[in-house]
């Protein structure tokens, strides 16, 4: 991390220091035509004519401005405008600038003045701030002034015989100078390199930034899925276990209408319509017809028959009624678990596995399934989202069923319980005796997409794990093997350990 | 990152080999360097050359001359310049002649001798040496129409300083500045004022840098 910051921040302090460097260039490219126009009006102001008696031509001053500056102008402008930023452009540079210092003074007639041209201009180098340009500018100045002290000593010296070393008083101030834009020239790359180091740092602070907030997003979409996932896998449920009644209702329904089917109610009609028929004759009918005389007893016991008939149908009506009470219960349950989707509330853990029971009911009675709930209402009140939690169970009550019937023990086993732990949460156990998890799927359980059912989409047990660390609780497993049953352990925190304030207050 | 051969290729000059282009690039900007170098390096010597090229010096009598129509002070030594009014290297000597005179007020007199050749139209000699010459304190400016004085004096070059003693001796002749209308100190402008002060000198004559006076050479 730290060597990908340094190593941004190098290409980022290089690449201020290029685009300075290149508009330094470019500023030089004007500077010196400004120069060059600037040595050329000093030489007409100052030296037009060069006269011998009343006869005058053009200074020669005026020539060498035109044309000795425009040369040592014109190749730095050429480099700075085709080759910016390159060390040989800017050496060029500094070594133009000091010719054009000295040409300046020359045109001025040695004006002290001008020479503030000569520190002006180094001062104007640093700009690059690179070192070695100010060594070039200063090697300028030098070597002009020894080779001048030595060739043409008054011209720069003021004296016909000027010591040899004297140029080095004179460079000696050039590096006076110097050694202020030195400094200056440290400080600014270092500043410079301190800005790129703090950029380098902000954009990897960004970037962090960035991706945890796309692995926030995906976290949140992995838990809206996963929800879903959930949501879907209690409809499921829910169908399941209607349907289940359904299944009652509808037998029931069968029942009833074959008993209705095969009532006697047909012969008491037949012998209705004869007592009819026989009507004014009634009397010598039941005496004297062998029909009429078997008619009392055939009314007695047909009464019997329909009074039986009527008590099994009403038995069987109010199983219906009870069916569809049940369907009832199990759809309002859902609907009040929908509503409460999202919102932490303290809830009895009783009654949690207790609906999540009754929703599971039918399907436990169709594939046997014993029930052993255990959780009391005695165990602590627990700081929950209810419909989370009975995703949760109702995942591991369907998981523990599937194990059971892939395992087909002798007696399907299914128990429930709840324990405080020693920290103070609340730990609902669901146990089966079902076909058991292998070591290497223990820690894979949870996991995305892992499935060992047949059409299992391994949302469910990934959703309950998510779904529980968002209730600050956890879901793990334990399994002595194969064929040795599972204990799946939902633990969520208590009402009292999720509100830490309330005692304070009742202290206070 | 952005023109890494920037930072890199451009480093140095040792450019690989591969990097045939920016070899051939670089080896084409020495050699334009080098001959910019030599061009350049050429036309300033011949600049330095021409700036210090003194020159005629002049040949003055050694004893103030009679026919004169100049005055010689009586109490303090005479100087003398003579200037070409439009001669642009005589700015340097007239500067330095003014801070030499106000390092010795009072203790010479000063002539300037603007020198005007014969044919010139009128007023052809009021330039801005001229009038610079004419703020100078305590110094008197002299018309030396057609050249009779520097004749007199056998002086050719614009710039040329005479002093003369009051017992009527020369005691220099030169110029005061260093170069062809160059300020700053010269030998000159040392030897006078060392004279000026009562001192030894051991140069009494110098080379004079300015524009010839009438395009005559002085006679012996």
């Amino acid at each position: 991390m730290e060597n990908t910051v340094a190593l941004r921040a190098k290409a980022l302090f290089d690449d201020a220091l290029d685009r300075l460097r290149r508009k330094t260039d470019r500023m030089f490219a004007w500077l010196m035509g400004i120069q060059w126009v600037a040595g050329i009006a000093a030489a007409l102001i100052i030296s037009p004519n060069t006269w011998i008696g009343a006869e005058h031509k053009v200074s020669i001053h005026v020539w060498a401005a035109i044309f000795l500056g425009g040369v040592i102008s014109a190749f730095p402008i050429f480099l700075a405008l085709t080759l910016p930023g390159r060390p040989f452009t800017r050496q060029v540079i500094a070594v133009a600038q000091m010719l054009t210092s000295a040409l300046l003074i020359h045109l001025t007639g040695g004006r002290i003045e001008t020479h503030f041209h000569v520190f002006a201009s180094l001062a104007f180098l640093a700009f690059y701030r690179d070192w070695k340009v100010l060594a070039t500018a200063t090697a300028i100045v030098a070597v002009d002034h020894l080779v001048r002290g030595i060739y043409w000593p008054q011209s720069v010296f003021g004296v016909m015989v000027s010591s040899p070393w004297r140029w080095t008083e004179h460079a000696a101030w050039v590096l006076f100078e110097d050694v202020g834009l030195f400094i200056s020239i440290n400080q600014s790359l270092k500043e410079m390199s301190d800005v790129a180091t703090r950029q380098a740092e902000l954009e990897e602070a960004n970037e962090d930034l960035e991706q945890k907030r796309a692995a926030e997003a995906t976290h949140e979409q992995h838990l809206q899925l996963s929800r879903q996932a959930g949501m879907a896998e209690v409809a499921t449920g829910v169908l399941h276990n209607v349907g289940n009644v359904l299944n009652s209702v509808s037998v029931a329904a069968t029942v009833v209408c074959n008993r209705l089917r095969k009532s006697e109610i047909g012969d008491v009609h037949r012998a209705a319509k004869i007592l009819l028929e026989k009507n004014g004759q009634l009397g010598q009918f039941l005496e004297s017809d062998p029909r009429g005389k078997l008619l009392p007893e055939f009314l007695a016991k047909a009464s019997g028959v329909l009074a039986t008939e009527r008590e099994e149908l009403i038995k069987e009506m109010a199983l219906v009624g009870e069916h569809i009470e049940h369907i009832k219960e199990i759809v309002a349950m859902q609907q009040t678990y929908a509503k409460v989707f999202g919102v932490m509330e303290p809830v009895s853990p009783a009654s949690l596995v207790q609906d999540a029971l009754k929703m599971n009911l039918a399907a436990f009675d169709r594939h046997g399934v014993k029930i052993s709930n255990q959780v009391g209402h005695d165990a602590p009140t627990v700081m929950v989202d209810r419909h989370k939690v009975l995703q949760i169970l109702t995942n591991l009550f369907r998981n523990a069923k599937y194990a059971m019937d892939e395992q087909n023990p002798a007696e399907k086993r299914l128990e429930i319980q709840a324990d405080k732990t020693a920290e103070g949460q609340v730990a609902i156990s669901v146990r089966d005796n079902g076909v058991g998890i292998s070591a290497e799927n223990l820690t894979r359980i949870f996991g995305h997409g892992f499935t060992t059912k047949k059409d299992g989409h391994g949302f469910g047990l990934h959703s309950g794990a998510l779904a529980a660390k968002q209730m600050n609780g956890s879901l793990t497993v334990q399994s002595d093997g194969p064929g040795k049953g599972a204990v799946f352990t939902l633990t969520v925190p208590t009402a009292e350990k999720r509100n830490p304030a309330a005692p304070v207050s009742e202290a206070a | 990152m952005k023109n890494q051969e920037t930072h890199t290729g451009a480093a140095d000059f040792s450019t690989p080999a591969s990097n045939a282009p920016h070899s051939r690039l670089y080896r084409w900007v020495f050699i334009v360097a080098a001959a910019w170098l030599m061009v350049v390096g050429a036309g300033t010597a011949a600049l330095i050359q021409y700036s210090n090229t003194p020159g005629v010096s002049a040949n003055p009598p050694a004893v103030w001359p009679p026919q004169t129509r100049l005055k010689l002070s009586a109490g303090t030594p005479t100087l003398l310049m003579f200037i070409h009014p439009h001669c642009p290297c005589t700015h340097a000597s007239l500067t330095e002649l003014e801070e030499l005179l106000a390092r010795f007020p009072n203790k010479v007199a000063t002539c300037l001798v603007f020198v005007k050749p014969p044919g010139t139209d009128s007023n052809w000699e009021y330039t801005s040496t001229w009038r610079a010459a004419a703020r100078i304190p305590n110094v008197s400016v002299y018309l030396d129409n057609g050249g009779a004085e520097a004749f007199r004096f056998r002086t050719a070059t614009s710039g040329e300083t005479l002093l003369y003693g009051t017992n009527k001796k020369l005691l220099f002749d030169g110029g005061i500045t260093p170069g062809r209308g160059h300020e700053g100190d010269s030998p000159g402008l040392t030897a006078l004022g060392q004279i000026l002060a009562g001192e030894q000198t051991q140069i009494n004559k110098t080379p004079v840098f300015g524009c010839p006076l009438t395009g005559a050479c002085p006679k012996n």
